[in-house]
C-alpha cells in the first residue's frame, strides 16, 4: 500500500477486538484491584513541629552509615514519593545500603498557615528538624539530600548554615529558573503574584495539579489513559497505576507567603544566578556551598529542565562536585525500574566515599 | 426486565459494535465503492460502548473509579475519533494530506478549537484549572450583569454611586477577562493548526516501506507527538508568556471584584468574612513568631551563660550555632577558608 499506513480492515477490526477484550478484562480487574496504600517503609516520627513532622525509617537492618541523611522534597508533593511501593522505592534502596534514612513530611497547609513564609520553611522547619539530628545524634552536620523544590530548600540552608550540612545531594533541582525550555517559568514570569495570592490565599492544589498536566497536556491527559487499556487485564499492574494516579493527584495547597516569596525570588527573579534571595534575614549566596555536592538530574525532565539543575555547577563554592545525569524524566527518577537500580547505590557510592 | 449482568451487557453490546464495525470495514457502503467506515453511524458508537464500560467498571474503589473517570473524559472522545479516521483509510492508498484532513474534520466535530476544549474536558478529580472557576462561577456572573445591565454604562451619581461604580467595575473586569481568554484562545488555535502541519510531516515521514504505521494506536500516538510539540513551541514563546499571564492576572481581578461583593453582603448581615479571618491568621502567625524569636533569645542567653560558666565553647557552635542560634550565624555568613566563594562570584 501507498502512504503512511501499513494495515488493512481486517487487521484493524483485530486491533479492535484486541482493545474490547482487554476492556472486558478491565471490568473483573477494576473490581478486584486491592486499595492502592503506599509508604512501603515502616517509619517513626522523631520530631514536630505544627503540622511538619520528621520521621526516621527502619529498614531491616541497623544502618551502618554514621551521619543521617535528611530527605527534603517539593511542598507540592507527599513524601511517599520516595517510598511508593516495595519496589519502587528509593528509601529502601538507600536503607539496605546502610544509609540512615529521615524525612520531612512537610504536611498539608490549611488557611491557618497562609501567612507560612519561605523562613518557616527553610530556617524553622527544615532547619529545626536539621537542629534536632544534630542533637540527637551529637554531630556537627549531617547529610541533606533535597529533591526538586525541596533541592532549592537545601541550597539555601546550605548556603545559610555550611557548617551543618556535611554532604549535599540534589535531585532534579531548579537551580536557573530562566533556561529557554522551562515552560513552568515561562508561564510564571508575567504573573502578578502579590494579585495571585492575595485573591487566592493559599494556592489550591488542583489549580497547581492542572498547570503540571498542562505541561504535556496530550501525553499526561490522553496517551496515559488509552495506555491503561494495555494493562487492565494485569491486576499488578493496574494497582502500581492507581497507586502513581493516587500520587499525583494528592497534593497539599501551598502556604500563599512561601508560594509568593518563591514565584518571585525564584521563578522571576532568577535568585540563585542573579542574586537577591532572602531568606529572613539572611541573604543566599550560592558561593558559600563549600561541602561536597553531587547534583542529579533527569535527562527528559519536563519540570525541571537538565540545564537549569546544571547550572549549579558554575554557581557554589564547592570544590568536590559530581553529576549523575538519570535517562528519565522527572517522575521516572523516583519511581522506575531503572531509578531503584542507580540512584540509591550512586548516593552511597557517593557518600560512603566521603564519610572516611 | 433484563436478567443480563452489566458484564454480559457489555459484551453484548461491545459485539454489537466490533461486529458492525467489523462489516462496515469489509464491505463497502451503499453507492460508494472503496468507502470503509461509512456505515459508523447505524452502529452503536465507541462513545457509547465506552460510556458503558466506565459505567460498569466503576465499583467500590474510589481510585479506581476516578481513574475510570478520568479514561472515559480523555479517552473516549479522542481516541475513538482516530479509530474512525484510520478505519476509514484502512486498507487503501491513502494520502498523508487526505489523513490529516479527515482527522481535522474529526476534531472539528468536537469543538470549534481542539486544544482549550481538551483542556476544559479533562479536568476533574484533583486537577481544576482557570477555566472551571470561570464555569463555576458563571451563574453569579450572569446573574450580576442581567441585574446591573440597564445602568451599567450609566454615569454614576446618587446615593448608590459607589455602589454602581463597583459593580461597573466588575462587569469591566469580566469583559476584560473574556478579552484575555480570547486572546489566549487565539494562540492555542494557532498550536493546533502548527499540530496539523506537524502531524502531516511525521505521517509522510512514515511513507516509505517498512516505516508505515500498522495500527490505528500507532495513528494516535503520532498524533499526540505531533500535538505536544506543536503546543510546547507555543507554550514556550514570549507571546504565550504575555497571554497566559494576562489572562491569570484578569481573572484574579475578576474573583477580588467578585470576592469584595461576597463581603459586603457578609458583611450586611453580620457574618464573619475572609477578611476577617486572614486578619486573625496574620496576628496568630506573628504572635508565634515573636514568641519562638523570645523562646530563642532565652535559650541562646541560657547557653551562652552556661558556656562562660564552663569557660568551654561548643565545638558545635564554631560550625555555625544550632537553630536557636540561626539569627546569629545568618547575620555572619561562614568565611570561606579555600577562597572558593570569591572564586565563584560570590556576594556575600
Amino acid at each position: 500500500m501507498n502512504g503512511p499506513f501499513d494495515f488493512n480492515p481486517e487487521a484493524l477490526a483485530q486491533e479492535a477486538l484486541k482493545l474490547q477484550s482487554k476492556l472486558g478484562a478491565g471490568l473483573g480487574t477494576l473490581r478486584d484491584v486491592e486499595d492502592v496504600d503506599y509508604g512501603a517503609t515502616t517509619r517513626e516520627e522523631v520530631w514536630r513541629d505544627g503540622k511538619v513532622v520528621l520521621y526516621r525509617f527502619r529498614g531491616d537492618t541497623t544502618p551502618t552509615a554514621r551521619v543521617p541523611l535528611l530527605i527534603s522534597y517539593a511542598l507540592v508533593n507527599r513524601p511517599y514519593m520516595v517510598d511508593l511501593q516495595a519496589d519502587r522505592s528509593i528509601v529502601k534502596g538507600l536503607l539496605a545500603r546502610g544509609e540512615d534514612v529521615y524525612i520531612i513530611d512537610w504536611g498539608y497547609p490549611d488557611r491557618s498557615d497562609r501567612y507560612l513564609t519561605l523562613e518557616d520553611y527553610i530556617e524553622r522547619f527544615l532547619g529545626g528538624a536539621i537542629d534536632h539530628l544534630r542533637d540527637a545524634r551529637q554531630l556537627d552536620a549531617i547529610n541533606l539530600l533535597g529533591i526538586c523544590q525541596g533541592g532549592a530548600f537545601a541550597l539555601c540552608y546550605a548556603a545559610l548554615h555550611p557548617g551543618k550540612v556535611r554532604n549535599l545531594v540534589t535531585m532534579v533541582t531548579p537551580v536557573d529558573f530562566h533556561t529557554g525550555d522551562n515552560m513552568l517559568s515561562n508561564w510564571v514570569r508575567e504573573l502578578d503574584v502579590d494579585l495571585f495570592v492575595d485573591t487566592l490565599g493559599n494556592v489550591p492544589a488542583d489549580l497547581m495539579n492542572a498547570c503540571y498536566l498542562d505541561l504535556k497536556p496530550f501525553r499526561l491527559n490522553l496517551q496515559k489513559y488509552v495506555g491503561l487499556v494495555d494493562i487492565l487485564d494485569d491486576k499488578r499492574a493496574v494497582e502500581d497505576f492507581l497507586r502513581m494516579e493516587k500520587w499525583i493527584f494528592d497534593s497539599p495547597d501551598q502556604a500563599g507567603e512561601a508560594f509568593r516569596q518563591f514565584v518571585k525570588q525564584f521563578y522571576q527573579g532568577n535568585g540563585f544566578v542573579n542574586g537577591g534571595i532572602r531568606i529572613g534575614d539572611g541573604d543566599v549566596h550560592l558561593g558559600l556551598v563549600e561541602m561536597p555536592v553531587l547534583n542529579i538530574f533527569a535527562e527528559q525532565d519536563h519540570l525541571v529542565p537538565p540545564a537549569s539543575s546544571k547550572a549549579l555547577k558554575g554557581l557554589i563554592g564547592s570544590d568536590d562536585y559530581t553529576e549523575l545525569s538519570f535517562r528519565g524524566g522527572h517522575i521516572g527518577i523516583y519511581v522506575s525500574g531503572r531509578a531503584q537500580k542507580e540512584v540509591p547505590q550512586t548516593i552511597h557510592d557517593w557518600l560512603a566515599k566521603r564519610s572516611r | 426486565m433484563s436478567t443480563q449482568s452489566p458484564a454480559e451487557g457489555f459484551e453484548a453490546l461491545a459485539r454489537q459494535y466490533w461486529s458492525a464495525w467489523g462489516d462496515a470495514m469489509r464491505a463497502p457502503a451503499p453507492g460508494m465503492a472503496t468507502a470503509p467506515g461509512a456505515a459508523f453511524g447505524k452502529t452503536p458508537s465507541w462513545q457509547d460502548a465506552v460510556d458503558w464500560w466506565s459505567r460498569m467498571a466503576q465499583g467500590g474503589n474510589a481510585d479506581a473509579n476516578a481513574a475510570i473517570e478520568r479514561f472515559n473524559a480523555q479517552a473516549r472522545d479522542w481516541y475513538g475519533q482516530m479509530q474512525q479516521v484510520a478505519a476509514r483509510f484502512a486498507g487503501r492508498d491513502a494520502a498523508s494530506a487526505d489523513i490529516v484532513a479527515a482527522w481535522k474534520r474529526a476534531l472539528g466535530d468536537l469543538g470549534g478549537n481542539p486544544f482549550p476544549d481538551m483542556f476544559r474536558a479533562m479536568r476533574g478529580q484533583g486537577a481544576q484549572g482557570f477555566e472551571q472557576w470561570m464555569e463555576a462561577a458563571r451563574p453569579y456572573l450572569d446573574a450580576w450583569r442581567k441585574e446591573g445591565s440597564t445602568w451599567l454604562g450609566m454615569p454614576t451619581f446618587g446615593i448608590g454611586r459607589e455602589h454602581q461604580q463597583r459593580w461597573q467595575q466588575l462587569a469591566q473586569a469580566q469583559m476584560e477577562y473574556q478579552q484575555h481568554e480570547a486572546a489566549y484562545n487565539a494562540l492555542m488555535l494557532q498550536a493546533s493548526q502548527r499540530a496539523y502541519e506537524l502531524f502531516e510531516r511525521k505521517l509522510r515521514e512514515r511513507e516509505q516501506p517498512g516505516k508505515q504505521l500498522s495500527t490505528a494506536r500507532a495513528l494516535f500516538d503520532l498524533w499526540i507527538d505531533a500535538a505536544e510539540e506543536a503546543y510546547a513551541q507555543t507554550a514556550l514563546s514570549p507571546e504565550f508568556r504575555a497571554a497566559y499571564g494576562a489572562r491569570v492576572n484578569a481573572q484574579m481581578r475578576l474573583r477580588q471584584a467578585v470576592q469584595g461583593e461576597v463581603e459586603r453582603t457578609s458583611a450586611l448581615f453580620g457574618m464573619p468574612t475572609r477578611s476577617d479571618l486572614d486578619a486573625a491568621f496574620r496576628k496568630i502567625a506573628d504572635l508565634e513568631r515573636s514568641l519562638r524569636n523570645l523562646r530563642d533569645q532565652m535559650q541562646s542567653s541560657r547557653g551562652s551563660m552556661g558556656n562562660a560558666a564552663t569557660g568551654k565553647a561548643s565545638a558545635r557552635s564554631e560550625a555555625g550555632g544550632p537553630a536557636r542560634g540561626a539569627k546569629a550565624a545568618k547575620s555572619s555568613p561562614k568565611s570561606s577558608t579555600k577562597g572558593a566563594a570569591a572564586k565563584k562570584g560570590a556576594r556575600p
